[in-house]
């Protein structure tokens, strides 16, 4: 009798931990043309002021307003990295192994440029710290007036909600939410986002939580809320020294996403017999992107800090 | 093979006990050697020293020269050695006890029976202090120190602030702020004057002809500034000052003040100024007249600039003025048996 098989197979992979990738989400995008250089300009003209007061019967010119501009420069940048794999690996593995790196490449990438992102909103957004929570810190844990609050903020500063309202519906457990703006934090804000009076969990919207990404957690009166294991948290950044979880509140056009034309994310392969492998040993798979991202208007991107994490 | 191993190399001529290289990647292997001191019959300490990926943060491997006879001897060193330093990961430090902050008097002395790692152009962050509560999770850059007495907020006491009460306890942990750029700064103090001057708590990111935006609650006096965007016409950023003068009249603003402690510990919002467009860049020592020919500002372009850091501290680069050369390894293979 020969000897008993000892080890079988199965061919489907166990799945790879994926970060969800939520702080591109609601940035406008804007593609930068090649030989056009690499810091993007945008520009915005301010708003001339009102003018109430009626002209005198002298009807005489009144005095002429200034046209102002200002401009956002954005450097792109480069970034790229790569595996290396033995042929003799591709060759005698029964599962594509060539396949899972590009897959982890492409998950490389997402997740980088969700933390370009990231990084971007925490040094450049204007911060406001919670104080309607009980802990005693400072931020406090958010609460719904800090969440008002916020909003009040970006209505008075005249930015333009991200999504539209959701309904009512007659299904019970649902409840209508308001027109809102989009909040990016870290997943460790789940236990005080559930806490928040009035917070909806997504299947309490209107619509069910149809149509809703599953990083989206709830919401509540007119801010959604979304939610990733990489959101911002600063460190011993309290009053009292706890984690402070960046929570970054954008409108409309807030802040934005820069692309390069001829650098948009790209999965590179290099066969065995190239990069000094003069045995064909050895293949390459390399992902390559250019970025850049920024503010587009400080006014219209909010940081509300909150501790409770 | 692939042909990287060595990843980055070179020299440089040492100014101060501590340098810092970037480097383009994560290495393996670091190495330096006192190229002036080797084989010159002087005793000198970390003649050569190296530092391998999993040594703890500040701890290097070193051999010592002796004097005439050029023996070598190894030393290992726990302080002051390398650290490697992603500043987009930036590695982590323990808190500090601090005893007394020095706010009432204006020079923001920290008084600390151990300073730890901390060195001139770090940055701190304070919390948990008895007292002086509004600067509590604030950070700062640090401009001196007095090895396990004191550190200095220079920044901080440059700019003319003072607090009722000093602190009387609190913690201070080191940290490496993220690299993107321009950053928002905590301010430290508005003056009231033609054109505004704004001072920092640490060095400032900002650069002639970029536009600010500034939030200042009315807990901070001077609420007259927020919302207000404002062009830089000048920036200091000296040993001890960091400060933009500002194209805005504050003349007639209410006084920037913090709030008390308790006003503090029943919940604000720090007065932060953010980066917000590019503007005009404003001549030289000029506020209406613009740069001849006009210039437009791109140094304000918002960018990623973090890198990849070699930190060496006192126990390796132990002479002032000594050309060391250097060698950063990443291995193509490695076995560790």
């Amino acid at each position: 009798m020969p000897p008993q098989i000892q080890q079988n197979y199965t061919q489907k992979l166990l799945s790879t931990p994926e970060r969800n990738c939520i702080h591109n989400l609601f940035a406008s995008v804007i593609e930068v043309q090649d030989n056009d250089g690499f810091i993007n300009r945008q520009s915005r003209y301010d708003a001339l002021e009102t003018f109430e007061v009626p002209l005198d019967n002298a009807q005489m010119n009144p005095p002429a307003q200034l046209l102002s501009r200002v401009d956002i420069d954005c450097r792109v940048r480069n970034y790229a990295t790569y595996v290396v794999l033995t042929k003799q690996v591709t060759m005698t593995n029964q599962d594509p192994v060539l396949n899972s790196a590009a897959a982890r490449l492409g998950q490389a990438y997402k997740e980088t440029s969700d933390i370009l992102q990231r990084d971007n909103l925490e040094s450049s957004a204007s911060i406001i710290n919670c104080v309607g929570g009980s802990n005693g810190d400072l931020p406090t844990e958010m609460a719904l007036s800090d969440l008002d609050d916020i909003v009040a903020v970006l209505q008075n500063n005249d930015g333009d909600y991200i999504t539209n309202m959701i309904g009512a519906s007659d299904k019970i457990g649902t409840s209508p939410l308001g027109d809102a703006y989009a909040m990016m934090c870290t997943s460790r804000m789940i236990p005080v986002l559930n806490n928040i009076t009035g917070f909806r969990r997504k299947f309490e919207y209107g619509t069910g939580a149809i149509n809703t990404l599953s990083s989206e957690w709830g919401g509540v009166n007119n801010v959604r809320v979304f939610q990733s294991s990489q959101g911002s948290v600063s460190l011993d950044a309290s009053l009292l020294g706890n984690d402070v979880a960046n929570c970054f509140l954008s409108a409309q056009e807030g802040y934005k996403i820069v692309f390069q034309a001829g650098g948009r994310a790209k999965y590179i392969y290099t066969p065995p017999g190239y990069m000094n492998d003069p045995a064909h040993l050895r293949h390459a798979s390399a992902c390559n992107f250019y970025q850049g991202q920024c503010i587009n208007n400080d006014l219209w991107v909010q940081n509300l800090r909150s501790t409770g994490i | 093979m692939l042909p990287f191993q060595v990843i980055d190399g070179g020299s440089f001529t040492s100014s101060v006990t501590a340098y810092q290289v970037a480097l383009s990647d994560r290495p393996d292997l670091f190495w330096i050697r006192n190229r002036t001191a080797w084989g010159d019959d002087a005793a000198e300490t970390s003649v050569e020293s190296w530092w391998r990926r999993g040594m703890a943060a500040a701890a290097a491997q070193t051999t010592d020269q002796a004097v005439t006879t050029g023996a070598l001897s190894s030393e290992a060193v726990t302080t002051g050695g390398f650290t490697f330093i992603d500043t987009a990961n930036p590695p982590t430090f323990a808190g500090l006890a601090t005893t007394a902050i020095t706010g009432s008097a204006g020079t923001f002395v920290v008084s600390m029976a151990s300073t730890g790692s901390i060195a001139v152009g770090d940055w701190v962050r304070l919390f948990a202090t008895t007292g002086e509560l509004q600067i509590a999770g604030y950070t700062f850059e640090i401009t001196a120190v007095t090895a396990n007495v004191s550190i200095t907020l220079g920044y901080m006491a440059s700019s003319g602030i003072t607090f009722a009460a000093d602190a009387t306890a609190g913690t201070v942990v080191k940290y490496i702020p993220n690299r993107m750029y321009p950053r928002w700064s905590y301010i430290a103090n508005i003056t009231q004057a033609a054109q505004a001057v704004v001072s920092f708590t640490g060095g400032n990111d900002y650069t002639p002809g970029e536009i600010l935006s500034f939030r200042v609650s009315s807990d901070f006096g001077m609420l007259e500034m927020d919302k207000v965007q404002a062009r830089v016409l000048s920036v200091t950023n000296s040993a001890t000052v960091s400060s933009v003068t500002l194209d805005l009249d504050s003349s007639g603003f209410t006084a920037f003040a913090y709030p008390t402690s308790a006003v503090a510990a029943a919940g604000v919002s720090p007065a932060v100024a953010v980066p917000s467009s590019s503007g005009v860049v404003p001549d030289n020592g000029s506020a209406s007249v613009p740069q001849i020919p006009e210039g437009f500002n791109l140094r304000d372009a918002f960018d990623n600039r973090n890198r990849y850091v070699m930190d060496m501290g006192s126990n390796v680069i132990t002479s002032t003025s000594a050309v060391y050369d250097w060698l950063a390894i990443k291995y193509d293979r490695f076995v560790a048996e």
